[in-house]
C-alpha cells in the first residue's frame, strides 16, 4: 500500500461533546454551590472558598492572612494538629489550605465512602480551629525561613516585584502573600485570631464540588457537617489598584547571573468584561502557546530562550497581562527588542489563518477542561469566583467562534499598554544598560532582591 | 479492584512495534503515548545529553512534517503535546479530539520512519541554544539546582549509566554534531525498539487499521544492543559540600537500594511515607515540629532499570546545624528499625496508597503512559491491580527487613550559603 504522507490526515467528523449539568444548590442557611455529579470513580473534589484573603492584611501586618490559612489546620475541635492529620490520612483522604489576594480556599478530596467523614473534619478546622501559641511560633518561623529562600530565586523575585508594581503601593492586590520579613516578624498569635474571627469565621462563602455522590446526599451532609456557621456578609473589597502613568523599568542586579529574568505587562480589564473571548483569542496568537509567536521567535528561531509565554491574570475586579521569559544574559537587549515589537505588532497584524487557526484550537481543546475532578471544581471556581452567568460553559464556544479579526485586534490595543507598561528585569545589569533611549522607558529604578527601591535613575 | 483492572488489547507490528489499546469513550478525546527504550544510559560518555537533546530535535521537523508544524498541527486540533527524556526511556505523547487521532498517528509515525531527511544543522545549532537555556534556567541558575546531578554523580561510577545528568555537561551539549544525531536516530529510533499506546474514544478496528497504515512500512532496521550494567556497593561513604547562591543550608542522605519492581521497593515506599508522608511522619514530627531544626524534610525511594537509592533531605532553619539533623535522621532511622512500627502507621501509608491509585485514574494521559510503563517495566500494561497488592502486601517485619540497605555506606551532600566558604 502506498500511503500518501505529504497529505496531512482530515480530521473526522468532530465527535459531540455533551456538558456536565451544573447543579445549583442553596441551603436554607443561605449557603450556597455549586455540583456536578461525575460517576466515573468513586470520588468526591469538594472546595470550601471563603471570600477573603491577603488583601485583607492590615498595613504593616502583610502575610497575616497566609499565616492564618497555614494555621487553621494546626488543631481544631479539641483535635491537635497531629491526631487531625492522622484522621485525614487514616481515610485516604487529603486537605490542602491555600489563599490568594481575594480568597482562601479549604479543598478536600476523599473517595466517596470517605466523604462523609472527611467532610466532617473540615466543618471542625473551619469552625473550631485552636490557634496555640507554640503552633503559631514554629509556623511563623518557617515563613520566615521561606521569605529567606525566597532571594536566591531570580523568577520568583522577579514575579514578586511585576505584581507588586503593577498593582501600586495603594492597592494590596500586588503583595506578596508571604508578607514583608519586617510585617512578618511583627505578627502575633492574636493577629491570627482577630483575622480569623473578622474574615473567616463569619466571612462570606460558598462551595464547589464535583463528585460520585448525589446531589441530595451532598446538601445533607453539608447541613450535618459545614453548615453550623452563620453567613456573614463582610464583602469589604480591596481598594482597586490605579494605573501607573509611566512606562517603568525594575531591575535587580544578579552579579555573574547568566540569565535576565523578564517580566513585562501592564493592569487590564476584569475576567467578566465582555472582551474576554477577544483576549483569549489575542493572546493565543500572542503567546499563549508553543507556537505562539513570541515562544517561536525567541526559543525556536532565536534560541535566546527554553520558553516565552503571555497571559492574562485576573483579580475579581481588575487584572493584568503579562509577558514571561528567561533569555541568556548576552541577548538580552536583542530579546526585549523582539519582544516589544511583537507587543506592537500584535495591535496592527493578525492574519486570517492566525485568528482561524486560535479560535479552532481553543474550541476543540473544550471537552478536555472537563476530564479530572479537580479540572471540574477549578471550572466552578471560576463561575463562582468572578460572578460568571450558570450559561458561561454552554456559550464558550459560541463566543471564541464570534470573534473577528478587529475584536482580536481591538482587544490587543485595548489590553498592552505600552505608556503604562511595567518591565521588570532581574540578572547582570550590564547587560541591559542604556535601555531608557532604546526603549523609552521615563524611569528606570534599581530594587533589592525584597522588592525595595535602591537608586532611581 | 474493579476501577483497576483495565480492559486492553496488546500486540505487536511485523516490525516489532508494540501496540496496546485502551478504549475509554467517557470524552471525545484520545491520547497517543509512545516509548522509546532509550534515555541517557545510552548516552556516549563524551557525548551527555544527546538522548535528551534527540528529544527536542523530534519537534524539529521530518521529511512531511515542516519545522514547526508538529506543534501547529496539534495545537490547532485542540490538542495538547509533550515529551520527556528520563535515564530509562524518552517518551512523546499527545492528547487530542478523538476525531484527531489519525493526524497524530501520522505526526509520530512521520518522525519515527522520516526524521533524517528534515535534520539540518540550522536546526540542530538552534535546539542546542535552546537546551543551553534549558540547564541555565532549570539547573545552573537554581537554588540547589545541581542537587540530582551531584547525588548520581557520587552515588555512580563513571561508567554506570546513571552517573551522568540526563540534561547534559554543558561542554558536551555545546559538542553535538549532526553525526551524533543521526547515529543515534538509525540506533534507537525503530519500531522494534518502542511501545505505543492509543487510549481514549475509539473504534478499536479502525484505531488498528490506522496504526498498520502509518507504521506497517517503517523498517526496523538493525538489533539494538542490550546494555548490561551491574550497580557496585560503594566502598566508603561519601561527602561533598556544595557553596551555592542558597541562603539556608540542607542535606541530603542517600543510600544505594534496589532496581524497579524489586520485591523490598514496596517496604521502603512505605518507609518514606512512615519517615516523612505527613505530619505525623516519624522524621517530620522531631526535626520540624518538635525540634524545629528544619524547614522540611522528605525521604523517597528513587529506582530505574540499572540502580536505586533512598533518600532522606532536610532544609536547616536559620542557624540550626546539619550535622544534629543528620544525627536525629540517623538516630531515627535506628529506632525505626530495632524497635516497633505501629499498626496505625502502616494502615495509614497503606490507605493513602490505595486512594492515590484510584485518584491517578482520572486522567486518560496518566493512564496511557502508565500503561507504558508497566508494559516497559513489566511486560504487562495492566499492573495496576497487582501493583497495589503488592503495596497491601507489606508488612512491619518487611520494613524493618530494610535495615540492611541502611548498614552500608552512603552519600551526604550538603548546599551550604556561598558566603560560609573558607569560614568552616
Amino acid at each position: 500500500m502506498i500511503i500518501d504522507r505529504a497529505t496531512p490526515p482530515q480530521s473526522k467528523e468532530q465527535a459531540v461533546f455533551h456538558l456536565p449539568q451544573i447543579q445549583q444548590i442553596t441551603l436554607p442557611s443561605g449557603l450556597s454551590g455549586l455540583f456536578i455529579e461525575k460517576a466515573k470513580l468513586p470520588m468526591v473534589q469538594f472546595m470550601f472558598v471563603v471570600s477573603t484573603g491577603s488583601a485583607m492584611d492590615a498595613v504593616g501586618k502583610s502575610g497575616l492572612a497566609n499565616l492564618t490559612a497555614i494555621l487553621i489546620d494546626e488543631g481544631a475541635g479539641g483535635l491537635s494538629a497531629l491526631e487531625l492529620n492522622n484522621q485525614f490520612e487514616m481515610l485516604g483522604s487529603s486537605i490542602q489550605i491555600s489563599i490568594n489576594h481575594e480568597f482562601m480556599y479549604f479543598t478536600i478530596l476523599s473517595l466517596e465512602e470517605k466523604f462523609s467523614e472527611t467532610l466532617s473534619l473540615l466543618g471542625k478546622i473551619i469552625s473550631q480551629p485552636h490557634f496555640e501559641q507554640n503552633e503559631f511560633l514554629r509556623e511563623k518561623s518557617k515563613v520566615q525561613a521561606q521569605l529567606l529562600n525566597l532571594k536566591n530565586e531570580p523568577d520568583s523575585i522577579a514575579d514578586r516585584i511585576f505584581e507588586e508594581e503593577v498593582f501600586g503601593a495603594s492597592s494590596k492586590l500586588g503583595h506578596l502573600n508571604l508578607g514583608k520579613e519586617k510585617d512578618v516578624e511583627s505578627l502575633s498569635n492574636d493577629d491570627v485570631k482577630n483575622f480569623y474571627h473578622s474574615f473567616i469565621e463569619t466571612g462570606m462563602a460558598g462551595f464547589v464540588c464535583a463528585g460520585s455522590l448525589k446531589v441530595d446526599e451532598l446538601k445533607n451532609l453539608i447541613q450535618k457537617h459545614l453548615d453550623n456557621r452563620q453567613v456573614g456578609n463582610n464583602s469589604d473589597s480591596p481598594k482597586l489598584p490605579i494605573p501607573g502613568k509611566k512606562r517603568r523599568l525594575y531591575f535587580v542586579h544578579k552579579n555573574n547571573a547568566q540569565q535576565t529574568e523578564i517580566r513585562i505587562g501592564n493592569l487590564s480589564g476584569r475576567r467578566r468584561d465582555t472582551d474576554f473571548y477577544a483576549k483569549t483569542v489575542m493572546n493565543t496568537i500572542l503567546g499563549g502557546q508553543f507556537n505562539s509567536r513570541i515562544n517561536f521567535k525567541l526559543r525556536e528561531k532565536k534560541g535566546f530562550t527554553y520558553g516565552a509565554t503571555s497571559y492574562f491574570a485576573y483579580r475579581k475586579e481588575c487584572g493584568y497581562f503579562l509577558l514571561t521569559t528567561s533569555v541568556q544574559s548576552e541577548h538580552t537587549f536583542e530579546a526585549l527588542k523582539d519582544i516589544f515589537y511583537e507587543l506592537k505588532q500584535i495591535k496592527n497584524v493578525i492574519s486570517t489563518e492566525e485568528l482561524e487557526a486560535a479560535k479552532l484550537s481553543i474550541i476543540r481543546k473544550f471537552p478536555s477542561n472537563f476530564e479530572t475532578y479537580y479540572q471540574l471544581v477549578s471550572g466552578l471556581n471560576t463561575l463562582y469566583t468572578y460572578d460568571l452567568p450558570a450559561s458561561y460553559f454552554n456559550d464558550y464556544p459560541s463566543n471564541i467562534k464570534a470573534i473577528t479579526i478587529g475584536d482580536a485586534l481591538t482587544a490587543a490595543g485595548d489590553n498592552i499598554n505600552e505608556e503604562e507598561m511595567v518591565a521588570v528585569l532581574v540578572g547582570d545589569k550590564t547587560a541591559f544598560r542604556n535601555l531608557v533611549g532604546e526603549f523609552g522607558f521615563d524611569e528606570i529604578i534599581e530594587m533589592n532582591e525584597e522588592g525595595e527601591r535602591l537608586i532611581s535613575l | 479492584m474493579k476501577i483497576l483492572s483495565l480492559d486492553y488489547e496488546k500486540y505487536s507490528l511485523q516490525n516489532g512495534l508494540e501496540v496496546i489499546l485502551y478504549q475509554d469513550a467517557s470524552l471525545p478525546i484520545a491520547v497517543v503515548n509512545l516509548w522509546y527504550n532509550v534515555g541517557s544510559s545510552r548516552d556516549p560518555q563524551n557525548k551527555t545529553g544527546l538522548a535528551h537533546l534527540f528529544e527536542h530535535m523530534m519537534f524539529q521537523g521530518s521529511k512531511h512534517v515542516k519545522k514547526g508544524e508538529h506543534f501547529k498541527f496539534v495545537q490547532d486540533s485542540g490538542g495538547t503535546l509533550n515529551a520527556s527524556t528520563s535515564f530509562d526511556v524518552t517518551n512523546y505523547f499527545e492528547k487530542i479530539p478523538s476525531d484527531y487521532l489519525e493526524t497524530a498517528l501520522w505526526l509520530e509515525s512521520d518522525r519515527m520512519g522520516f526524521f533524517l531527511e528534515a535534520l539540518t544543522d540550522e536546526t540542530l545549532a538552534n535546539q542546542i541554544e535552546v537546551v543551553k537555556n534549558e540547564r541555565l534556567e532549570r539547573y545552573d541558575n537554581q537554588p540547589y539546582g545541581l542537587t540530582w546531578e551531584k547525588i548520581f554523580g557520587l552515588l555512580y561510577d563513571e561508567k554506570h549509566p546513571y552517573h551522568a545528568p540526563t540534561i547534559g555537561y554543558m561542554t558536551h551539549i555545546l559538542s553535538y554534531n549532526q553525526k551524533d544525531v543521526g547515529e543515534f536516530f538509525n540506533t534507537y529510533y525503530q519500531p522494534r525498539n518502542a511501545s505505543i499506546v492509543v487510549a481514549g474514544d475509539f473504534e478499536a478496528e479502525e484505531a488498528k487499521d490506522l496504526i498498520e497504515k502509518y507504521f506497517g512500512e517503517i523498517n526496523s532496521t538493525k538489533e539494538v544492543s542490550q546494555l548490561f550494567s551491574q550497580d557496585k556497593e560503594l566502598s566508603a561513604s561519601k561527602n561533598e559540600i556544595v557553596y551555592d547562591a542558597v541562603s539556608l543550608e540542607k542535606i541530603l542522605l542517600v543510600w544505594k537500594t534496589e532496581k524497579i519492581f524489586h520485591k523490598n521497593n514496596f517496604a521502603l515506599d512505605i518507609l518514606s511515607d512512615i519517615l516523612t508522608g505527613s505530619k505525623n511522619g516519624r522524621l517530620h514530627n522531631i526535626l520540624v515540629l518538635r525540634r524545629e531544626l528544619a524547614l522540611q524534610v522528605s525521604a523517597f525511594q528513587f529506582s530505574g532499570k540499572y540502580g536505586g537509592f533512598f533518600c532522606v533531605t532536610a532544609t536547616a532553619k536559620p542557624g540550626k546545624s546539619l550535622d544534629e539533623i543528620k544525627k536525629i535522621i540517623l538516630t531515627e532511622l535506628d529506632n525505626l528499625f530495632k524497635h516497633d512500627i505501629t499498626t496505625e502507621e502502616l494502615t495509614r501509608s497503606k490507605n493513602g496508597i490505595k486512594a492515590n491509585f484510584i485518584y491517578g485514574m482520572q486522567s486518560l494521559d496518566s493512564v496511557a503512559n502508565q500503561l507504558n510503563h508497566y508494559n516497559f517495566y513489566l511486560g504487562e500494561p495492566n499492573s495496576f491491580s497487582n501493583e497495589l497488592s503488592l503495596y497491601e502486601k507489606v508488612e512491619k517485619e518487611s520494613v524493618k527487613k530494610c535495615e540492611a540497605y541502611f548498614d552500608k555506606p552512603h552519600v551526604d551532600l550538603r548546599f551550604v550559603p556561598k558566603d560560609q566558604e573558607g569560614k568552616l
